[in-house]
């Protein structure tokens, strides 16, 4: 086990982010994924553990210039029951309303959910659904620096992506969506809540007479990453929703997503609920 | 292990302690502060028997959050919930309804409750068993706690009582 | 959903004047848990105590070459470091299967076993010392299923029993003619089924802590069901007298089979507080509950049941291999237990089962609710339903017609004396609409019957000896207290309450006048511990039988003080089994026994008074109890219970031998999404022949409580094992069902008054559980047309299923 030298709780970006450019720093913010994975061994504290929850201006929802930002401070709960969310972003808070506990959703950050990676991240699928992108940002030159890096872009693998050490996730970002946009997301499982999702599936995009258009799907917990599912968007995006499209989007949906076997379900098992979910939610689409 | 000193405030009473960068904040409270009220269940934030109320009605699991980030705040557990030897409504629901059993789960359920009914004071049975999701209970099927947190919320909204007692 | 309101369970009984018997009683610890005053065993503050940790294999199976401690010890802040070489004796609950050591010795039998143990001033020195412990293992080949272990092998589990395989157990017992009953079916059904192991899940961990005085005495403070075995086998492991340890069972954070064994942890501990003399605290996260396991066996059985329209089942053989992993446990009761808890609840005129425990490298199994029935139950209930569907006879009628009539004789000579399932069955096929309902209800719901059976505990003691089962102390204090003292163990089932409703209703006192010391080995007369379904029956009637004396005692001081001759006791110097309703049948028409049977002396205790009824005269009870108390100073009395000679003269007639047996039916309603293959139960239907329900508020919570460990079962449990290695040890990949999946819920009465039972009462803890799932199945099976014969039924195991006999009916088709 390695020794925590130094803990830090930063109120100013400025000094988190020199604190990252000095040497390998844990990140703790809500801690409900870093303690488990800690206890569990499967990761070891850094010379430095960082708390971030005191930094300024990270825990803001905002709405401003047709784009919605929202701090990697924000907790899921703060998701779930933020109206402007509801109006422009209501898939987030479906999927909010579907995460762990509330225990945990008052202590998960945006931030940190995306952060770890994970496959089956339940708030990875709505913002890959709203086209998001993540800010990060370091110290460079006695300054920050930021860039803007696309959520379909960010994700390499299980618990990785391509955030270097010393950068820090400070923003999602997304355009607010148009007045006919509509957003639907599934989690398998009958149970809502603490389950780590066997599967997850989000569909977004505009929705006018039967029709969709600038459409996004998301899958988690179906390969490496959370993914974008590029063949059923190509089979659904300007198409009038009818059951033929709806079988064969179900169909794209399947060979999109490429699934293993583990503990919680089979690779088959996997396949054929994604199918299913996207002919769901498809079908939730019309109803609405 | 670097330490730290900080300061909580549980249960209405101020205590400074020192605590290594790594500690938890359920080991702080029941190992180094004596709040043995609250459990350790899993360790992974799945039973909920470590839950507790901060700052208020916010509900968290004490095994997941690292006592080190935690200075300054307010912390409520079962233990300081009666006031001048009266129970708060959610325990005395809890007790005349049987919703206890061996009891391990109890604190945090009771806990969990008290924030469910100050966010949502006339829940219906689907949001009372959505909300006690966090919370394993392993002896009673969960049938009695559902009734207990019914009872409850008539008792809180029916005398005017506050959430966290009088 | 509809509002829960529970029937009346005590409906149906002919008017008793109970004061405390038979009243929802809410359990009388209930407000030190919900303040959080109770004090489990890891919240005990002991003065400075060491810290243990423990060392875990990381490997199933291996020869242990060598354990270096030597840097571990060397290391400030470490106090003590112990190996497999420091204990020489093995422990185990049953004397004869004595066959696990406290930390492994020669060989690894199982990932996550002990191999060495630290105490340490603090958690974190103690964390690195183990990382200091180098051991130089040489892997070997693992076994890691039944069939495996079956094989001939010349490096067994367990080289000690001199045996070439790793067959710990093999039982193998025949009724009746088998031949003749499968030639008497109308139908003869044979099926594989599968069951995955499953966890208990208590919520809390095992923990330890021991007290050692300056003399070398300890106090063990333990997570423990069984407080008397433990004590039994602290003295063995560690070679001291008995009198020099104490177990103090604390309150317990449930059990539910999963803390009746001793346990390694609990003799590393002791072993450390007499070696060094220092107190000492064990607590377990919750992956170390998960290694250590004992849970229920993963079993893989075939099962042939022969019926006939007219006479019902006419024979069952079953062939049954139970995997119960490093060490014996309870293995050998489950192994019987597999097999003969068959014998209810319908007659079983020919029966043979042979069953075979195997050793294999994984955590053992040992004990869970419903111990060895559950499984066979699961297959016996589905055989039925499939030979009924093939008749096309109602399923639920046809477990009416077969249940066991009261006071009779099983084929294996089980004394059955009360039932009460035929009325409890009725009245659920009426208040389900079974009838309405069952094979006509729309594809992906459906409705489904099945029944069970349960002793309320055994018999025969698992160390023979002549003691009584259970005896309890009484004790009423200069103010009038009563103090029950029993070696009882409230798990959270609620024993202590039982205890003191027993002694309040015969001594006429308010519960809160009753006060109960119990599971303390130096304070409390012998229990052998709260499993097997015993606590009720005998400790109760224990309890209720020291009441009993000391009313005597009190009706005669008041007697005194009223110048009256006191009332004629049959026979004052009775034994115990004269005060039970013994022999006496239970009779509707006449009433139960009228009301107080066994203590109607004439008197009634009420509002502080003793008042003889025939005179019109009183004294305080108080002036009695001071009366009383002239004569020797203290007001004490003891009761026991010991069970009735029962069962036949043949090898292995012990088994599921009990003074009496609960009944159950379940109805479960169910939705099924032939899409995703989710299995939501929609209502569970409950009949639970308990005898005369005690407290219909701990009745209805042991319920609702199995119905919830039912669910997990029958749809999401399971230990996952790859080559050994757990695989899910966390509440996060063990999934057990949460307030949300619990389905709607009635209990309908289903009475009976017990002959024996205290009170008429008989168990309530386990017997409920093995019903909920193969009623659970036979509703899916009405739902979508499809048997599951393996568990748990996972989505997509349903789909799989689905799969299979779309492909068959096309086959058909053309």
């Amino acid at each position: 086990m390695s020794e925590i030298e130094r803990y830090i709780a930063p109120n100013q970006l400025d000094d988190a982010l020199e604190a990252l450019a000095g040497g390998p720093v844990t990140i703790v913010a809500g801690a409900t994924d870093l303690t488990p994975q800690i206890t569990g061994g499967k990761r070891v504290y850094k010379a430095t553990l960082m708390n971030i929850q005191h930094i300024e201006g990270l825990n803001a929802v905002t709405k401003k210039d047709g784009k919605i930002r929202i701090g990697s401070l924000v907790t899921v709960s703060e998701i779930r029951g933020n109206p402007m969310l509801k109006k422009h972003g209501g898939i987030l808070c479906q999927a909010a309303n579907h995460f762990a506990s509330e225990q945990i959703r008052n202590a998960a950050t945006i931030g940190g959910n995306i952060c770890n990676a994970s496959p089956a991240g339940d708030m990875i699928i709505p913002f890959l659904v709203l086209g998001a992108a993540v800010e990060l940002a370091r110290w460079q030159d006695d300054r920050i620096e930021t860039r803007s890096v696309p959520l379909d872009e960010f994700f390499t693998g299980p618990g990785r992506s391509v955030a270097r050490d010393d950068e820090l996730l400070t923003a999602v970002i997304f355009d607010v969506p148009p007045e006919n946009s509509i957003g639907f997301f599934r989690k398998s499982g009958p149970r809502p809540a603490l389950e780590i999702s066997t599967v997850s599936i989000g569909i977004g995009g505009d929705f006018s007479d039967g029709t969709l258009k600038n459409v996004r799907v998301a899958f988690g917990a179906v390969g490496p990453t959370a993914l974008r599912g590029k063949l059923t968007e190509a089979a659904l995006e300007g198409k009038t929703l009818n059951q033929d499209v709806i079988q064969a989007a179900a169909l794209a949906a399947r060979q999109d997503v490429s699934p293993i076997d583990d503990i919680r379900a089979t690779k088959w098992y996997r396949t054929h609920l994604i199918g299913v979910f996207t002919e769901e939610l498809l079908n939730n689409v019309c109803q609405n | 292990m670097k330490k730290h000193a900080i300061t909580l405030t549980v249960n209405g009473e101020e205590r400074d302690l020192i605590v290594p960068s790594n500690r938890t904040l359920l080991d702080a409270l029941r190992d180094d502060l004596g709040y043995t009220d609250t459990k350790y269940g899993c360790g992974t934030g799945e039973c909920g028997a470590c839950t507790i109320l901060v700052d208020g009605m916010t509900t968290i699991n004490g095994c997941l959050t690292l006592a080190a980030t935690m200075n300054g705040k307010s912390i409520t557990t079962a233990a300081g919930l009666a006031r001048n030897g009266h129970l708060h409504p959610v325990q005395e629901a809890f007790i005349e309804n049987d919703a206890i059993q061996c009891g391990f789960c109890t604190p945090g359920m009771v806990l969990k409750t008290i924030s469910l009914l100050d966010e949502n004071p006339r829940p219906t049975e689907a949001e009372i068993r959505h909300g006690l999701e966090g919370n394993i209970c392993r002896c009673t099927g969960y049938t009695k706690i559902v009734e207990a947190v019914q009872d409850a919320s008539r008792r809180i909204t029916g005398s005017n009582v506050s959430a966290i007692g009088e | 959903m509809t509002d829960h309101k529970m029937t009346d369970l005590t409906k149906g009984y002919p008017a008793k004047d109970y004061k405390v018997i038979g009243k929802p009683v809410p359990l009388i610890d209930s407000r030190a848990k919900v303040t959080g005053q109770a004090l489990y065993t890891d919240d005990i503050r002991l003065h400075n105590p060491l810290i243990i940790k423990i060392l875990r294999a990381p490997c199933p199976s291996a020869n242990i070459l060598s354990v270096d401690i030597s840097a571990a010890l060397a290391l400030s802040g470490v106090k003590g470091v112990l190996t497999g070489a420091d204990f020489k004796n093995n422990f185990g609950v049953l004397s004869i299967s004595k066959d696990e050591p406290a930390i492994a010795r020669d060989m690894v039998r199982y990932m996550g076993e002990p191999v060495a143990a630290v105490a340490a001033e603090n958690a974190e020195i103690a964390a690195h010392a183990l990382r200091l412990i180098k051991v130089d293992y040489e892997i070997t080949e693992g076994v890691f299923n039944s069939k495996e272990a079956l094989k001939p092998t010349d490096h067994p589990l367990h080289p000690e029993l001199n045996k070439k395989n790793n067959l710990h157990k093999e039982i193998l017992q025949e009724f009746g003619d088998l031949d003749q009953g499968f030639s008497d079916a109308d139908v003869v059904i044979k099926k594989r089924f599968r069951f995955a192991s499953i966890n208990h899940g208590f919520t809390e961990p095992h923990a330890t802590q021991v007290q050692i005085d300056n003399k070398g005495n300890i106090t063990v403070y333990s997570a423990t069901q069984v407080p008397h075995y433990l004590h039994m086998a602290l003295a063995e492991v560690l070679e001291i007298p008995e009198h020099n340890i104490r177990v103090i069972k604390p309150h317990l954070g449930g059990g539910f089979g999963g803390k009746s064994d001793p346990f390694p942890h609990e003799m590393i501990a002791a072993k450390f507080a007499l070696d060094l003399g220092r107190n000492v605290k064990i607590k377990f996260d919750r992956e170390e509950v998960f290694f250590s396991h004992h849970g229920r066996h993963q079993t893989d059985l075939t099962m042939k049941l022969g019926y006939s329209r007219k006479k019902g089942i006419t024979a069952i053989d079953l062939d049954t291999l139970i995997d119960g992993g490093a060490y014996g446990s309870f293995g050998i009761v489950t192994t019987y237990y597999n097999g003969v808890l068959l014998q209810g609840p319908y007659k079983l005129p020919n029966f043979r089962f042979h069953v075979q425990r195997l050793y294999t490298n994984k955590p053992m199994c040992g004990a869970m609710r419903g111990h060895g029935g559950v499984n066979p139950r699961f297959a016996s209930e589905v055989l039925l339903d499939m030979a009924c569907a093939e008749l096309d006879i109602d399923p639920a009628e046809s477990r009416l017609n077969m249940i066991h009539k009261e006071n009779t004789l099983t084929t294996n000579e089980f004394r059955v004396t009360s039932v009460g399932l035929h009325n409890g069955l009725t009245e659920a096929i009426k208040r389900t609409k079974w009838k309405e309902k069952h094979g006509k209800l729309p594809f992906g719901t459906g409705i489904g019957v099945a029944c069970g059976f349960f002793i309320s505990g055994s018999a025969l003691p698992i160390h023979w000896n002549k003691l009584p089962a259970s005896t309890v102390r009484m004790t009423i204090d200069y103010d009038g207290g009563v103090t029950v003292y029993s070696g009882a163990a409230d798990i959270g089932q609620g024993s202590d309450t039982m205890l003191a409703q027993m002694a309040a209703e015969v001594l006429g006192q308010p519960l809160e006048n009753i006060k109960i010391i119990s599971a303390d080995t130096r304070t409390t007369p012998v229990d052998l511990g709260s499993y097997s379904s015993r606590v009720t029956f005998m400790a109760g009637n224990a309890s209720r039988n020291a009441a009993i004396r000391m009313r005597r005692i009190l009706i005669e001081a008041a007697c005194d003080l009223l110048e009256m001759i006191p009332p004629e006791y049959d026979r004052p110097d009775a034994p115990d089994n004269f005060f039970r309703q013994g022999g006496r049948k239970p009779d509707f028409e006449q009433g139960f026994l009228g009301a107080n049977p066994d203590y109607a002396d004439g008197f009634i205790i009420e509002d502080g008074l003793i008042r003889s009824e025939k005179h019109n005269a009183s004294v305080t009870y108080l002036d009695a109890v001071t009366k009383a108390l002239e004569f020797g100073g203290i007001l004490q009395t003891s009761g026991t219970y010991r069970a009735p000679k029962l069962g036949g003269k043949f090898k292995g007639a012990g088994a599921g031998l009990s003074p009496s047996y609960s009944f159950t039916a379940f109805i479960v309603e169910v939705t099924v999404d032939p899409e995703t293959g989710f299995i939501k139960v929609d209502k569970a239907t409950c009949a639970h022949d308990c005898g005369f329900p005690l407290n219909p508020l701990a009745v209805r919570g042991q319920i609702e409580g199995c119905i919830h460990m039912g669910l997990g079962q029958a749809l999401m449990e399971e230990m996952i094992y790859d080559s050994g290695a757990t695989q899910n040890p966390s509440f996060l990949d063990y999934k057990i069902p949460s307030a949300f999946e619990q389905p709607e819920v009635d209990i309908v009465p289903a009475y009976s008054d017990d002959s024996e039972g205290p009170f008429g009462a008989k168990e309530a803890g386990e017997g409920i559980l093995a019903p909920v799932i193969p009623a659970i199945a036979n509703a899916v099976y009405d739902a979508i047309g499809i048997r599951l014969t393996q568990l748990p039924m996972r989505p997509d195991r349903v789909l799989s299923a689905l799969a299979k006999e779309r492909e068959k009916n096309q086959e058909a088709g053309t």
